[in-house]
């Protein structure tokens, strides 16, 4: 499904600022596969994302995805197979347009975009459906602009925009990271729900171990550009946070210094 | 205040509140600065005049101009997405070249067409009185271009290219390709600033090649006192705004002549009026108090 070789990103390369964010990283993704990604800051997880995004350029290697090469593709014609929800409730919509606009501009992902209305009745009728699917009552609020909805309003919302049209990979970007408790509680009910009825390939960046063992089939851990763990089921059942702790420390021969991936 | 005063404002406000549209389309939507406008406006009107004295049809005079405006802005959205320079810098180079265009293609600095048939001319002969013929002409004008303009706002292209002003890596992870959005919306807004150049040089009954100086700032002003009259997120209403404001603005000149002011002070008072408002924000956020001593160290630091 989707396959990283040999990827290799840095930074202000040749400047005193040079950070090697993915070195020689590979990875397979199997159809279907829910991976979480876990790893202290600066390890590259979200590079990660991005890179597969086509945001970031590699600097070598290949990424495949759906049998095809695409790592020279601009982000915009990677989005054909690709929905993204980032950290920041913000990104994900379009603050001064409305509900059913920023969903009718997600429902072109990978078709050209027309001189035609872009919504009618009957997409209003699908999208009112679509909605009451997150129990937030958004689907009476189809035409007020997005600024007026909370984060987790906003983030649900980027999360169904984000499998409309029919993406096959879904990247997901701490997205519960800067909701507040009840919310990010009920994003992840809805990943899981999504999760269950699309059969999206699912990758998730997370802060939260216990959260990332939780969570989907495979679990890795990056450390300075590179993946150093990679469990999946059944091993992966038997894991806890504990074992990731002695893991790391065995692999790296430290401590894993980062306490926010500890606690939250 | 005379009717006239006011006929004459209601006019001039129309025919520029075109090129207004287009600054609303730049500014507001696209969110981007673009000056091709000082340039695309005087090209309108010394392409239609250019054709009007070489005899061609004033209509096909008018669409050829509007067609000629849209590759000037295609080409400031060229230079901007595809070579990489910064948005204003590519504005300004279309726009300092295409001083020398508009000089080359009406081979010198103004032409006449008090003796030439234009569209206000033609309207006239179709029984119109003279009195209402530009008002008429140019009200048919300003509706049909706001109600395609808003059309366009709410087709499937349209909405990709209002989520590109508003948010680039959106729209780019929703499949939209942005940077082809800013290219055509530079190209419709440079469209309807030359069709509003070629329309004036039509009305005034000239074409001049500094007619467009400060043409950008005679728009954003318009902008701005339309939304101040009424925000809203609403496209019809804030298409409709535009046009209102630039009548607005229009008056308030027309106001300042007849107190005496001189023509060649107005850009100065314009100018004032769009760092009035714009500053206003700032004024009135007594938390954000501009303390110009920090701001000034903090320009040098960065300088």
């Amino acid at each position: 499904m989707l396959i990283l070789k040999n990827v290799e990103k840095v930074f202000n390369q040749g400047q005193a600022t040079e950070n090697i964010a993915l070195h020689d990283l590979n990875l397979q993704v199997e159809k279907e596969e829910f991976i979480t990604i876990i790893g202290s800051n600066g390890a590259g997880k979200s590079t990660l994302l991005n890179v597969i995004a086509g945001v970031y350029s590699v600097d070598s290697g290949v990424i495949h995805m759906n049998g095809e090469v695409t790592t020279t593709w601009p982000p915009h014609e990677r989005a054909r197979h690709i929905g993204r929800v980032f950290q920041d409730p913000l990104l994900g919509t379009a603050a001064e347009m409305t509900i059913e606009e920023n969903l009718a501009l997600a429902r072109r992902r990978g078709q050209r975009r027309r001189l035609k209305i872009a919504i009618n009745n009957d997409l209003r009728n699908q999208f009112r459906s679509s909605l009451s699917l997150l129990g937030l009552g958004l689907e009476e609020r189809l035409e007020d602009p997005v600024s007026l909805l909370s984060g987790g309003q906003r983030q649900a919302l980027t999360l169904l925009m984000a499998t409309l049209g029919e993406p096959q990979v879904l990247l997901l970007d701490e997205h519960t990271a800067s909701l507040d408790p009840q919310s990010a509680k009920d994003i992840i009910k809805l990943t899981r729900k999504i999760k269950k009825e699309q059969n999206l390939t699912i990758l998730m960046v997370t802060h939260n171990m216990y959260q990332a063992l939780e969570l989907g089939d495979r679990t890795i851990m990056m450390d300075r550009g590179e993946i150093i763990l990679d469990i999946e089921e059944p091993e992966r059942s038997s894991f806890s946070v504990k074992d990731l702790q002695e893991r790391f420390a065995q692999i790296r021969g430290e401590q894993l210094g980062d306490d926010v991936m500890l606690l939250t | 205040m005379s009717i006239n005063l006011i006929i004459t404002s209601v006019e001039q406000g129309l025919v520029y509140g075109l090129m207004a549209l287009g600054v609303y389309l730049t500014f507001r939507v696209l969110d981007f600065p673009d000056l091709t406008v000082d340039g695309s406006f005087p090209l309108g009107a010394a392409v239609t005049a250019k054709l009007i004295i070489a005899g061609t049809n004033p209509l096909m005079a008018t669409l050829i101009s509007l067609s000629l405006g849209a590759v000037a802005g295609v080409f400031t959205g060229f230079l901007h997405t595809q070579l990489r320079i910064v948005g204003l810098l590519s504005g300004i180079l279309t726009m300092t070249a295409l001083y020398s265009v508009n000089l080359r293609i009406m081979g010198r600095s103004n032409l006449s067409l008090i003796r030439e048939p234009t569209l206000l001319r033609f309207m006239e002969n179709q029984g119109i009185p003279r009195l209402y013929v530009a008002i008429v002409a140019f009200l048919l004008i300003v509706i049909i271009t706001k109600a395609l303009l808003d059309f366009f706002l709410h087709t499937e292209m349209g909405l990709a290219l209002r989520a590109a002003g508003y948010n680039p890596e959106m729209t780019q992870s929703l499949g939209a390709n942005t940077n082809m959005m800013v290219i055509m919306g530079l190209g419709l807004a440079n469209s309807l600033a030359a069709l509003s150049g070629s329309l004036v040089a039509q009305y005034q009954g000239f074409s001049d090649v500094g007619m467009g100086i400060g043409m950008i700032i005679a728009g954003l002003a318009s902008v701005i006192i339309g939304e101040s009259l009424f925000k809203s997120q609403k496209i019809f209403k804030a298409t409709l705004a535009v046009i209102l404001g630039s009548i607005i603005y229009r008056l308030a000149v027309g106001i300042a002549l007849s107190l005496g002011f001189s023509p060649t002070d107005l850009k100065l008072v314009t100018a004032f009026l769009v760092i009035f408002a714009l500053a206003m924000p700032v004024m009135h956020n007594k938390k954000k108090k501009v303390n110009f001593r920090k701001w000034l160290q903090k320009g040098r630091a960065e300088l």
